[in-house]
């Protein structure tokens, strides 16, 4: 089920999604807590996330475009220093809107 | 002479637990048609020492550890372009790699020939350590 077919708005789908894919607690998921240093996620926990947000959103995703949304061009080590939350819900946001943009 | 080398180790219910969730779209984006052919011959081929299940998850297992081993002797940035299924992991103890797209332009960019290798597993890690080889003067 896509999330315009449930209702559920992106940051709380998002949240819902990293809750499920990192088994933390949802007052962990802060716009600003960084995806592997803060919640410790691994690379096979990014793979989860973007399969989890292909389905929940309806839109596929390339294997780098999650990292490439930390704007800045960063090394392996930084981006991992670097993804938050926040760039992941931007992330989001901006493929919705270029979706809606292009229909 | 050895250009570079990767090792890492992933958790082997980690991966089956992303393979049962995300079916289909794990085997498109991951993993190639050769791995998954040369997992069904091993499992339709093995002696019963272990069941179907645990044969194939440590086969998948270390097919990822060593896509991410080769990804660490590459050097490649998340944030470069390519997909899981352009390393190709054949093999079961020793295993041949064949690199695919932007991956095997990057290795002849880092002037490495091929990529060799070993995986093993446990009931719940896999490891897989490769060396890439090459010629710095080609």
């Amino acid at each position: 089920m896509t999330h315009e077919q449930s209702g559920v708005d992106i940051k709380s789908g998002v949240r819902s999604i990293l809750v499920d894919a990192l088994r933390k607690p949802a007052d962990l998921i802060k716009p600003e807590a960084r995806i592997f240093d803060d919640l410790g996620a691994e690379s096979l926990d990014l793979l989860d996330i973007r399969f989890r947000i292909e389905r929940m959103f309806g839109f596929k995703i390339q294997q780098d475009e999650i990292a490439r949304s930390v704007s800045e061009p960063l090394t392996a080590q930084e981006i991992r220093e670097r993804l938050t939350v926040g760039h992941i819900v931007e992330f989001v946001e901006r493929r919705l809107r270029e979706r809606a943009d292009a229909s | 002479m050895i250009i570079s080398v990767g090792v890492d180790i992933v958790s082997v219910p980690k991966v089956t637990a992303l393979r049962i969730r995300h079916g289909q779209r794990v085997h498109e984006a991951v993993f190639s048609e050769a791995e998954a052919h040369e997992c069904r011959r091993l499992v339709d081929a093995q002696p019963r020492v272990e069941d179907d299940e645990t044969t194939e998850a440590k086969y998948y297992a270390t097919r990822f550890a060593a896509k991410e081993a080769v990804l660490k002797a590459l050097r490649i940035d998340p944030a470069e372009t390519f997909e899981f299924n352009d390393i190709e992991v054949l093999g079961l103890h020793t295993i041949t790699i064949i690199l695919r797209g932007s991956l095997a332009e990057k290795a002849r960019e880092t002037a490495i020939h091929s990529f060799s290798g070993c995986v093993s597993s446990a009931e719940e890690q896999a490891v897989a350590f490769v060396i890439g080889e090459g010629n710095h003067d080609t």
